[in-house]
């Protein structure tokens, strides 16, 4: 319940951040090159931090493009 | 028995980068060869293979392969079950020159373009002699505000069912995981996104190849160990990423856990991605730090059977650091470099080394290794071909 509570606050908040957008798309330059992106290589992400999974007693919400395919 | 990772799995194909809502998976085939050396004399190699691939203007598809191979070093033990992977071996075979145990794991999905935003359907199954996992996994995709802030949403159903052969018992885990995000532009050069995440995992969450045991006057009495059968866990998490230079981004974010056994845990992560040689290559480092509690039940020695009895060290008290080291490069640098000059130049493949040094420290020894100190290298070198 309170998963679906965070999520209704996230979405609640959405029109408060397109309220701030101050950069247009033809100004996004810096923000597409390929070192700007979280988790460029989501695949390679997933089988990278696979081990920590079984290390550590947590887990989750490192990353929206994180995890990846391969789990080994 | 690898016991499967279905948390990660929590966001398995919300795959892409910032702006990519709008974006299909480029077609292009990986293949990675990995390895994982503890001095818990735990080795583990595991190559793997995946594909993604276009089909019309709105449809992608993905494949994937991977296999665990665990080396007999992480077998020679009194209890023939190794305390970190829980690999055990296989019931034929396991002798000191073959490998333990074997996983497979295969996946396949669709990314389907939806409007501006895209909408991915996933799964996954895995499969070795005493474990066998089953995942389902849905996620959408959209941006708002002329694509300065991207939501993601997650949905991921596991089943899985284990056979121990140590025990004469079947039993089965269910995982159900959601997960949400939200990508926002801050700046011409600063992006941030924050991560929520909660998953609630039923049946046995308890490693039925560990061992708990009681000395009882001049009796040593082993038990197996026991979890409570339910577990909600919750992580929230924020990353910022900053162009520090025209050539250099520097990511730093933080992560809080929490779950209802009360284990709570703090992640700091760094790292800084610079160009070198004219941009045709790209060298990384990378710090992770983090601490947690220990789970109300864990107990490093017990004195008596109790109702809920936990050695796994991975319900300790811990800390445990990491240090990356990553390098990628272009076809373009392979020209002249005989075989490779095939392999990557001609190809425009990407050629991908990472290495890691990983540390844990628990506040007792190990149950199985009688050791606190665990350190590890990971090594992984990929090759990215799109085409």
């Amino acid at each position: 319940m309170k998963f679906v509570r965070f999520i209704a606050g996230l979405l609640f908040t959405m029109p408060l951040l397109q309220s701030c957008v101050v950069v247009q798309p033809w100004e996004r330059e810096t923000l597409s090159d390929p070192i700007m992106i979280f988790d460029e290589n989501s695949i390679d992400k997933g089988i990278q931090e696979h081990h920590i999974d079984y290390r550590e007693g947590s887990s989750g919400a490192t990353g929206a493009q994180s995890g990846g395919c391969g789990c080994g | 028995m690898v016991k499967y990772p279905a948390g990660i799995l929590a966001l398995i194909c919300l795959c892409g980068g910032f702006l990519a809502a709008q974006e299909l998976p480029e077609d292009e085939l990986q293949v990675t060869m990995n390895g994982y050396f503890d001095n818990f004399r735990v080795n583990i190699v595991y190559p793997s293979l995946s594909l993604s691939k276009q089909v019309g203007a709105s449809t992608a598809l993905n494949g994937r392969y991977l296999v665990d191979v665990i080396s007999a070093a992480s077998m020679k033990s009194a209890f023939q079950v190794d305390g970190i992977s829980s690999a055990t071996s296989k019931k034929t075979g396991g002798g000191d020159d073959t490998p333990d145990e074997l996983r497979h794991e295969f996946g396949a999905g669709i990314t389907q373009l939806l409007g501006d935003g895209s909408v991915s359907l996933n799964t996954l199954y895995s499969t070795e002699h005493d474990y066998t996992s089953l995942t389902l996994a849905a996620s959408l995709s959209y941006p708002f505000a002329k694509k300065n802030t991207i939501l993601q949403l997650g949905a991921v159903r596991s089943f899985d069912q284990v056979a121990p052969q140590t025990r004469s018992w079947e039993r089965d885990k269910d995982v159900t995981t959601l997960s949400g995000g939200l990508t926002q532009v801050l700046s011409r050069d600063l992006l941030a996104q924050i991560d929520v995440w909660h998953s609630e995992n039923e049946g046995l969450l308890s490693d039925a190849y560990q061992v708990v045991r009681i000395v009882d006057g001049n009796t040593l009495l082993s038990f197996e160990p026991v979890s409570p059968s339910t577990r909600s866990r919750d992580a929230a998490g924020l990353r910022l990423k900053y162009k520090v230079s025209t050539g250099a981004s520097l990511q730093i974010g933080y992560r809080y856990y929490w779950d209802d056994w009360d284990i709570n845990s703090h992640t700091l992560h760094g790292q800084l991605l610079q160009y070198i040689l004219d941009g045709k290559a790209t060298f990384g480092i990378g710090l992770r730090s983090y601490w947690q509690t220990a789970a109300y039940f864990f107990k490093p020695v017990y004195s008596e059977a109790e109702e809920f009895m936990a050695v796994d060290s991975k319900l300790n008290e811990a800390y445990s650091g990491e240090l990356e080291l990553q390098a990628s490069f272009e076809g373009e640098l392979f020209k002249d470099a005989g075989f490779l000059h095939g392999l990557l130049y001609e190809n425009s493949a990407d050629l991908n080394v990472k290495l890691k040094f990983y540390l844990r420290h628990t506040v007792s020894a190990d149950w199985h290794s009688r050791l606190e100190t665990l350190y590890a290298y990971i090594l992984s070198i990929g090759y990215r071909y799109r085409f």
